[in-house]
């Protein structure tokens, strides 16, 4: 059990230092607890859209900060390869990782999600979301903050 | 400030209507009855049937003028503008208009190569009577293609401000015009031109003076003209309205894309008046000759901080090189010595990807800005997108500059106007609820823009699926990406439009995601766009 928590931190730290080693300013890694089942339906602030013929997972946080009206949208992209049609394994940890991971409060993130330009968000930070499954499980994803898609040219 | 229509953009304003005219001409409205009364116009702008009549005995001869078809005359009213139609052969009329009270004299002829199709590809080629001048324009799917004087290749013939040619006998036989209009004539109303001195002249060994053979050709029940309208096509498909005494029919080296064909007649003395302007032809022996020059792949000012010194924007206009939509929408800039389309990457004034805007003060130039900090962060078939969507809008201001004139009158109230009565062939605005008068804002005129590039989304829609598939091949046999796919992408761009509203529907007719919460975009178009997002760049790390 000892070597499957070590594993799995180190896991989490390598995205850390790989975007510390790909660009010149060190980038912040975030993580954020999507507790759903907690949360009282009226209050729940976390949308989770999965559009598969695309596979992939849309998070909203219904906060439309951004102008015009929209809510911050982040993106889980199943696919690891699009030509062989590939998929991410998808990550789970336990809740002793769970302990030494240090949470965003809901309030920051969509201060930094709503302070931010999708592009200047993305050269600060590296997201994290872990979702708590209905069967008690927590699922690990590094989600994209894709340019709003409601912007006009 | 200038007036909508200035002095050189009047003269594309009759091809753009004689365009209109050929290419509807099944649903216009067109009165049967030479009745200027009818016309819901002031009395200046309306062409009266004497003064046709007076135009016509006065600038006519009488041979000509039995060829007119006074009794099929027909008369429309198109973007205000009261237009008299006369047949004077198959595809062939004269067409009359009012300017300023004054009556303006044209004559047409055309060549439908797609009869039936709803967007015309073909050829017009139109005379000023007022200039004296010669213009031919060519179409695919509804663009102008090519817009060059009547001697098709000539010299600086690719430039729209320079391209109509004078139709005189040059300086060694000036008195030759009116011989020479006739073999114009002869040439519209689809017979042959034949010389004194060849074997159409006159019997037992008279000098004929030339003349016109309609023998060859069989005469339809209106009166005139072979049904093809007697076009010559060479056999590289380019046109050339050719009296036969004049040798540029010899086909030039066939042109290829990047390559133009350029016709150079021997002599001044053949080939060029006392202004220096070359002539349509003389005394029939010109043998000029044709060279092919290779056109500059970057004409396009390109400035420090341009498209290709960032490496993710020339990545992909490296890639839009081959690309037929993109190449079609800037051609008119590629090929144009007036105007000037710069590319640039830097800081945008709003939230979008780029923007392209009209310099009115240099009014000969569009600049597209990609913004710098996005260009490195937005999947590659956004990127590609910005710039199929912006080169369309340079595409408009360039229509815009060319037919409407030049100036900061375009951008303003008759804005809309002049979308009306220039792109009118891309869009109906009667069909949206614009105002065709009134300041219009910047809101509005992105959104009338929008309209426009809407009608014409599937071929914007091709020209990003030829680009995926590009730097992407797997994506030809992937049944995920179909055609409909990359439109839906491309109305990513358009929301702002009234064609977005149309083809979608209100936002509360979205739907709802799997939370139960509205719908941001329409299902298809946020489908398109994860999809299409997934694929992987070759430019970005």
């Amino acid at each position: 059990m000892k070597a499957l928590t070590l594993a799995i931190v180190l896991f989490l730290n390598v995205p850390t230092l790989s975007a510390q080693n790909n660009d010149t300013v060190k980038k912040d890694t975030i993580y954020y607890l999507i507790d759903t089942a907690r949360t009282p339906k009226l209050d729940r602030m976390f949308g989770i859209n999965y559009v598969k013929i695309a596979e992939v997972v849309q998070y909203y946080i219904y906060c439309p900060c951004i102008w015009p009206d929209q809510w911050p949208t982040f993106i889980y992209e199943r696919r690891k390869n699009l030509s062989d049609r590939t998929f991410i394994d998808s990550t789970f940890i336990d809740k002793k990782a769970l302990k030494k991971i240090s949470f965003i409060r809901l309030k920051d993130l969509i201060e930094k999600a709503c302070d931010n330009e999708y592009y200047t968000f993305n050269a600060k930070y590296v997201l994290f979301f872990i979702e708590h499954l209905p069967n008690g499980r927590y699922l690990l994803r590094k989600v994209k903050f894709p340019r709003p898609t409601f912007q006009n040219e | 400030m200038q007036n909508a229509i200035s002095s050189p953009g009047k003269r594309f304003v009759l091809p753009i209507i004689v365009f209109l005219l050929v290419i509807t001409n099944s649903c216009q409205k067109w009165t049967p009855a030479f009745d200027a009364g009818k016309i819901n116009l002031s009395a200046g702008q309306k062409v009266q049937p004497e003064e046709v009549a007076s135009w016509i005995q006065n600038n006519l001869s009488p041979e000509n003028q039995a060829q007119v078809q006074l009794g099929n005359a027909k008369q429309n009213v198109i973007n205000y503008q009261h237009v008299v139609r006369v047949p004077i052969g198959v595809n062939a009329a004269l067409f009359f208009t009012k300017d300023n009270s004054k009556l303006q004299a044209y004559a047409y002829k055309w060549l439908d190569k797609k009869p039936g199709e709803k967007l015309f590809t073909g050829y017009i080629t139109e005379y000023s009577f007022q200039t004296g001048t010669a213009a031919e324009f060519s179409y695919q799917d509804s663009k102008i293609t090519k817009r060059s004087g009547l001697m098709a290749g000539a010299p600086q013939g690719l430039s729209p401000a320079k391209n109509r040619k004078k139709i005189t006998g040059g300086t060694t036989r000036p008195a030759d015009i009116s011989s020479i209009f006739s073999r114009f004539w002869c040439w519209l109303t689809g017979g042959t031109w034949y010389n004194g001195e060849d074997s159409f002249g006159g019997a037992q060994g008279e000098v004929s003076e030339g003349g016109c053979d309609y023998s060859s050709i069989q005469q339809n029940p209106e009166g005139g003209g072979d049904p093809s309208g007697n076009y010559q096509l060479n056999i590289d498909d380019s046109f050339a309205p050719t009296p036969p005494s004049v040798d540029f029919t010899v086909p030039p080296p066939e042109p290829s894309t990047g390559w133009v064909s350029v016709y150079t007649p021997p002599d001044n003395g053949c080939g060029f008046d006392a202004n220096g302007d070359q002539v349509l032809t003389n005394d029939g022996s010109c043998t000029g000759t044709w060279t092919t020059f290779q056109v500059p792949t970057f004409i396009v000012n390109v400035t420090a901080t341009s498209v290709l010194s960032n490496k993710y924007t020339a990545c992909v206009y490296n890639n839009l090189q081959g690309n037929t939509e993109y190449q079609s929408l800037i051609k008119g800039f590629l090929f144009s010595n007036a105007y000037n389309l710069v590319l640039q990457v830097g800081t945008v004034n709003s939230a979008a990807t780029g923007e392209t805007s009209y310099d009115a003060a240099k009014s000969t130039q569009v600049t597209t800005t990609f913004d710098i900090n996005q260009v490195s962060n937005l999947p590659i078939a956004q990127l590609a997108e910005t710039f199929l969507h912006e080169a369309y809008h340079a595409y408009i201001d360039l229509i815009l500059m060319q037919n409407a004139g030049a100036g900061a009158s375009i951008f303003s109230s008759t804005y809309a106007s002049s979308f009306d009565q220039n792109i009118a062939y891309e869009v109906n605005l009667a069909e949206l609820p614009y105002s065709a008068s009134g300041t219009l804002t910047n809101a509005v005129i992105q959104q009338i823009t929008h309209d426009v590039i809407a009608k014409d989304i599937a071929n914007l829609a091709a020209g990003l699926q030829q680009f995926i598939e590009t730097i992407y091949p797997a994506a030809k046999n992937d049944p995920l990406y179909t055609p409909t796919l990359y439109q839906n992408y491309i109305w990513s761009g358009l929301k702002d439009s009234q064609a977005f509203a149309k083809t979608w529907g209100a936002p509360s007719t979205w739907g709802t995601n799997s939370n139960g919460q509205p719908n941001i975009l329409p299902p298809d178009v946020n489908t398109a766009g994860l999809l299409l997002n997934q694929i992987a760049s070759p430019c970005h790390p």
